[in-house]
């Protein structure tokens, strides 16, 4: 396997990466540019998409500026923030609540809505639809967190179109963030095409229901329907990214929010050394990027080293040393799923063996899997030092937050299940 | 008269659109099926399929996709990529390909061109003609191959001409210094072209605002314009850029959305199919 010379990236990355001559990847290079950027010029391109917006909301007499789809977690929470405080902005906020959630995520989703004192819509899938789709889309495409991918990215422009608020503001735009999918001055938006062939893995709820033999309704599959093409048009439902305007740094954005607004974070992790990210779903750090590791080789230490490596704040081999710590343990929220689906172990992995990708695994003669490499074995690959970042020289570990509201924050592995709301 | 084609080119390499900036891959955009599903949906007027890895060994794949393309495209499908003979003209256009493009091959084997006109109709043969500035040039251009890496010594126009006339139906125009830079076409190298031939010109490469397709048609006197990236950038992107021409006089088909009742039928694929030698 050819790794990234810079970060810690496998060529096989989802959902696509392109290594350059320096065997430099599309992701590192992406974050490199940033300092190019003039900043100032594309905030103030913000500013005036906002003040259009606000104007014409208000001109209706809409009392919502724009939509922010939320989760609570550390992006969303910035976003309010900054909307609300520096764009003096009237967010209808949006959550897709998904059903797996912890109460570390419910916590800071309540603690968000209070601290900015926002109006929140929030559609909650009932929990048997949640668990017949996570099961149906594990056997279909190996993903149990389907449904709820495709509840966040459709939710908000359902509400876009009932409420008739054009603008939806998403932070950042992560597939380029980890694999640099755009470059910086595409200036990408959301699109029902992105969504459709990356959040959903090709399938519109119309597909789901069409198929021989599957369980699934019209009643299970309501929240996936997107806006018909003429709603979109007339409504003129338009998502921007934040990270095309500002210069997105996560971890900074994160101290900030911490500080400022109390928000909590993880006191540890199973399968990463992140404590800020994915905190309100069980399974997202958990099961669900073990999945992946199972499928690819690697998971989620893999993603977070990457970007650590790229801002400056650990250095390649510091980062290789977290992957290979975090990326193969299989998470303790395997056993909730497990009993919501009633599914053992063996039928995952029985499920998962045809998905395995053949350029990093192989079989044994006795029928074990063998992962054919990792980047262990890449941390003296000829070019490295050529194209090492220095180190940032206020790079420190994550802070966490304080354990005074640690209640919500149970360790990993001791939620035994989900809490629905 | 007639009215001005837009047409989306989507560049495959290993079975994924990627985008492209002075003829090299930079990042990888998504899978071509769904690209060509909203292209076609939004209004497009010709879609272009180009294989442009530097490897024969996607071809194979790169033919079932455009088999799968072709399902649901309603729309002129035009591909090309590893054209160097007949055969090959033949698998694409029984995959569903209803014109074809040759660039290198045609430049190695100039009577490519007459063959795919005499057995497939001028029409079907679309020319290809990658140009990078050179002052030693009559035009001030030369003909560059194999995806912008290698000179060939052939003047731009000069070539162009003697692709017409071995009966090339239309010749599609790109400079390997403007593709994927979003400063516009390099309406310098396709106004040459377009004044030096009779047949329709396609400005390619370079596309960075709707203008500028405009730009190609008014001032580049192309007959269609093409773009690749910009289109997976903006909710109904081609249908906007259709309008945006309309709008500033420019005479285009009627802009609707294109609807399709037939199963979609999206298939999962579960890994890439990663090959070393890209």
């Amino acid at each position: 396997m050819e790794y990234c010379k810079r970060c810690v990236y496998p060529a096989n990355a989802r959902p696509g990466i392109v290594f350059d001559d320096e065997g430099v990847c599309s992701g590192c290079r992406l974050i490199e540019s940033r300092p190019e950027i003039d900043w100032t010029s594309r905030e103030k391109i913000l500013h005036d998409i906002l003040t259009e917006y606000k104007m014409k909301q208000r001109e209706k007499g809409n009392p919502y500026d724009c939509i922010i789809p939320v989760s609570g977690g550390k992006d969303s929470t910035f976003q309010v923030w900054l909307l609300r405080t520096k764009y003096q902005m009237n967010p209808l906020l949006v959550t897709y609540n998904h059903t797996f959630n912890t109460p570390l995520g419910l916590r800071n989703l309540t603690n968000l809505v209070e601290k900015m004192d926002c109006n929140l819509l929030r559609y909650t899938t009932a929990p048997g639809s949640a668990r017949r789709l996570a099961r149906y889309m594990l056997e279909k495409v190996g993903d149990i967190t389907w449904h709820y991918h495709a509840g966040i990215m459709t939710f908000p422009s359902q509400v876009a179109v009932k409420y008739d608020i054009p603008l939806v503001v998403w932070g950042e735009e992560g597939f380029s963030e980890l694999v640099g999918m755009h470059n910086q001055d595409d200036f990408v938006e959301f699109t029902k095409k992105k969504r459709q062939e990356h959040s959903m893995r090709g399938f519109e709820p119309e597909d789901l229901l069409h198929e021989a033999g599957s369980p699934l309704t019209t009643y299970d599959l309501a929240p996936f329907y997107y806006p018909s093409e003429e709603d979109l048009e007339r409504v003129a439902v338009r998502g921007i990214y934040l990270s095309n305007f500002i210069s997105w740094n996560a971890r900074q954005q994160t101290e900030f929010i911490i500080k400022e607004l109390d928000f909590e974070t993880a006191q540890t992790r199973e399968r990463t050394f992140n404590l800020y990210d994915k905190l309100d779903d069980l399974h997202a750090n958990g099961l669900h990027d073990y999945l992946k590791f199972l499928k690819f080789g690697y998971g989620r230490a893999t993603d977070d080293a990457a970007t650590e490596i790229r801002h400056g704040r650990m250095t390649r081999e510091e980062g290789i040393a977290m992957v290979l710590k975090y990326d193969h343990v299989r998470p303790s929220d395997t056993d909730v799923f497990l009993k919501a689906v009633d599914m053992t172990d063996e039928e995952i992995f029985k499920i998962i063996e045809p998905m395995r990708d053949p350029s990093i695994w192989s079989r044994g003669d006795d029928g074990t899997w063998i992962r054919k490499d990792n980047i262990g074995n890449h941390v003296t690959d000829s070019g490295v030092d050529k194209v090492r970042r220095p180190l940032k020289e206020d790079s420190h570990p994550f802070i966490n937050s304080p354990e005074k509201v640690s209640a919500h924050c149970q360790p990993s592995g001791q939620q035994k299940e989900y809490v629905l709301m | 008269m007639t009215k001005h084609r837009l047409i989306a080119t989507l560049l495959v390499n290993n079975g994924n659109v990627v985008q492209t900036r002075k003829f090299k891959r930079t990042n990888m955009v998504g899978s071509a099926f769904t690209a060509v599903d909203f292209f076609n949906g939004w209004t497009v007027d010709e879609i272009v399929v180009l294989e442009i890895s530097n490897s024969l060994s996607f071809t194979s794949r790169f033919i079932d996709i455009v088999h799968n393309l072709s399902r649901r495209c309603f729309v002129p499908l035009t591909v090309g990529g590893k054209i160097v003979d007949l055969e090959i003209v033949r698998i694409y256009t029984r995959a569903g390909a209803d014109k074809v493009v040759i660039n290198t091959g045609a430049v190695q084997n100039p009577n490519l061109i007459t063959e795919v006109a005499e057995n497939f109709g001028s029409q079907c043969a679309v020319v290809s003609i990658d140009g990078m500035r050179n002052p030693a040039m009559q035009s001030g251009y030369e003909v560059y191959i194999d995806n912008g890496r290698k000179p060939t010594g052939l003047d731009l126009l000069t070539w162009a001409r003697k692709a017409t006339e071995l009966g090339a139906g239309e010749l599609m125009v790109n400079s390997v210094e403007f593709d994927g830079d979003k400063r516009g076409y390099d309406l310098d190298l396709v106004r040459q072209v377009s004044g030096a031939v009779n047949v329709p010109v396609i400005a390619m490469g370079g596309v960075g605002r709707w203008q500028d397709l405009v730009d190609g048609i008014k001032q580049g006197n192309a007959d269609a314009v093409s773009a690749g990236n910009i289109f997976h950038y903006t909710e109904h992107s081609t249908k906007k850029a259709k309008e945006f021409m309309a709008d500033a006089g420019v005479s285009v088909r009627y802009s609707a959305f294109y609807k399709i009742n037939m199963p979609r039928r999206p298939a999962y694929e579960p890994y890439l199919h990663h090959n070393s030698n890209l």
